[in-house]
């Protein structure tokens, strides 16, 4: 194969040209092309599955969150925990109306994840026992702009029947 | 004679020692509203200086100890969150400071590599065959030709 000869020449510059372009465009492209967050919500192991479906009033349930950061800077993310029903679940643009009860503060960078354990407060009167109830998480972030915690439109939840504690 | 005074003086020693520790305390408490705000404001600062596309990760690591131990709440790291917040706050300034510099760097380093990367076709149609035939010869500089 003479490698001097127009076509071979031709092929080699051609797949040369695409390689560079290509690679150009990979050095300009912006790091994070399509921005977004993620919350989830695992059992105690830290897996998926296996949730807990019945719960004791007033008893403290051990759960784990997950976060994840891919806005393209460090975001301080908030996850807010509440008690709810099937008619206060948040929504992608409204929190649930239900009171917070636990606040959990976290820092992450770009492209990190964590996950860790909380220890949620089954916090009922008894007019709730028998009956399903949604333990609620939601996201919220630092907005830096406004200077506000502002909420990210995510969130996780877990229906549980509650139950009487049993008499000790 | 000499007990009541004795044990007077001693009490007020021992009143003036409490009092100077509550004093002491009192100088070392760490008001956790100011201290949150400033974590607040260095985070804002710290975000604005990664939107511009300056590393902050080291920061943003000792940002997050700084978390762990204002959710701890106890006085001792109070202290030490704010004495991290203090050094943080240098590393800031001074890299919003430099942030110019930083990023008119980075850009040039960028579009070197990218002027590079784009400058190989080029490079290879004009200087390939010259080369290839460069190798081609002195590959063969000992052949003979046959009639």
């Amino acid at each position: 194969m003479n490698l001097l000869d127009d076509e071979v020449l031709a092929v080699l510059l051609a797949i040369i040209v695409v390689g560079s372009v290509f690679s150009a465009a990979q050095l300009l492209r912006p790091s994070v092309t399509e921005p977004f967050t993620a919350i989830g919500l695992l059992n105690e192991n830290c897996k998926i599955g296996e949730y807990p479906s019945k719960v004791f009033r007033g008893e403290n349930l051990t759960l784990c969150i997950y976060l994840y950061n891919h806005m393209g800077y460090p975001l301080l993310m908030q996850v807010r925990y509440k008690i709810g029903t099937n008619t206060t679940l948040p929504t992608n643009t409204t929190p649930s109306p239900m009171p917070t009860l636990l606040v959990y503060n976290k820092l992450l960078d770009n492209g990190e994840n964590i996950t860790f354990h909380v220890e949620v407060p089954i916090a009922v009167n008894e007019s709730y026992v028998g009956k399903r109830i949604a333990l609620i998480f939601e996201l919220w972030i630092y907005d830096i702009d406004r200077g506000e915690w502002v909420y990210d439109g995510r969130w996780v939840h877990l229906y549980v029947e509650v139950l009487e504690p049993p008499i000790p | 004679m000499l007990k009541k005074p004795l044990t007077i003086a001693i009490v007020l020693l021992l009143l003036m020692t409490q009092a100077l520790s509550i004093h002491v305390y009192a100088i070392d408490e760490i008001d956790k509203e100011s201290l949150w705000n400033k974590y607040l404001d260095l985070y804002r600062r710290t975000a604005v200086l990664a939107k511009r596309g300056i590393n902050v990760s080291s920061i943003v690591v000792e940002l997050r100890t700084v978390l762990e131990l204002i959710e701890k709440g106890d006085n001792d790291s109070l202290v030490k969150a704010s004495n991290l917040l203090e050094s943080i706050e240098e590393k800031v300034t001074k890299l919003e400071g430099e942030a110019d510099n930083i990023v008119l760097m980075e850009n040039l380093r960028k579009y070197s590599i990218v002027a590079a990367i784009l400058s190989i076709p080029l490079l290879f149609y004009l200087l390939f065959p010259r080369l290839y035939l460069a190798i081609w010869f002195r590959a063969r500089k000992r052949w003979t030709v046959e009639k």
